[in-house]
């Protein structure tokens, strides 16, 4: 697969995130080799977790992902699903916001 | 709190809180947090499905840094005992609180040599 150039516009948005969570948690400067190991990190935490849940999907032989494959990926994964803590997470009150990214008008045909 | 107690009594699950989605917005938009599933062959008509994938990730990498958070705030402690006044301390996140933290969780992290 070709890999794409290391300073996209979304890798960017990634390191955004990253240093709101390194604020949220307390830290007021992170170190440059952090920001880039915890950007390709989660990079490639939501590259497998997509591949995983396909793969998932597919061998059940379905193209529509069920929360069944999501919740299977993220055991094979290693990781623990715990979807009380997932809300908690989702509804916690220091949650940073970031705008999302503004998307150029549709050319007129 | 009573929202707690009725989950344990009826069991809270993946798709309980996939219905609570609907109108979330995680931190990283969706649009980049897309790409990099559909990159990965990921496609839903769904889009809670991806948001539930994304929170999953953003929870891992916030764990992550708050665990590394705990680590630098305990050897600050460390480091200020028999000093008169610590004023304005500044918290730097750096590879030697990050990489104990990762090793912990089964990821083994190195410095790259001769990096400065």
């Amino acid at each position: 697969m070709v890999e794409p150039p290391m300073n996209t516009s979304r890798r960017k948005m990634i390191q955004h995130v990253v240093s709101l969570f390194a604020q949220e948690g307390g830290f007021h400067v992170v170190e440059k080799p952090v920001l880039e190991t915890l950007t390709e990190m989660f990079q490639a935490t939501l590259f497998e977790f997509g591949r995983s849940t396909r793969m998932f999907t597919e061998l059940a032989g379905r193209v529509e992902p069920t929360v069944g494959d999501v919740t299977m990926a993220l055991i094979d994964m290693g990781f623990k699903v715990d979807p009380r803590g997932l809300r908690a997470y989702s509804k916690r009150m220091t949650r940073p916001m970031i705008s999302a990214p503004q998307t150029l008008p549709l050319p007129k045909v | 709190t009573s929202q707690d107690s009725i989950d344990s009594q009826t069991g809270f699950t993946l798709s309980d809180l996939l219905v609570q989605l609907e109108d979330y917005t995680p931190t990283i938009p969706d649009a980049v947090a897309n790409h990099y599933l559909h990159m990965a062959g990921f496609e839903s008509s769904d889009p809670r499905m991806s948001r539930i994938l994304s929170l999953a990730a953003q929870k891992f990498i916030s764990d992550i840094v708050n665990e590394a958070f705990q680590q630098c705030k305990l050897k600050g402690q460390a480091a200020a005992v028999g000093k008169t006044k610590v004023k304005d301390k500044k918290y730097v996140l750096t590879m030697e609180d990050l990489i104990p933290v990762l090793n912990e969780h089964g990821i083994s992290i190195r410095k790259p040599p001769y990096y400065t």
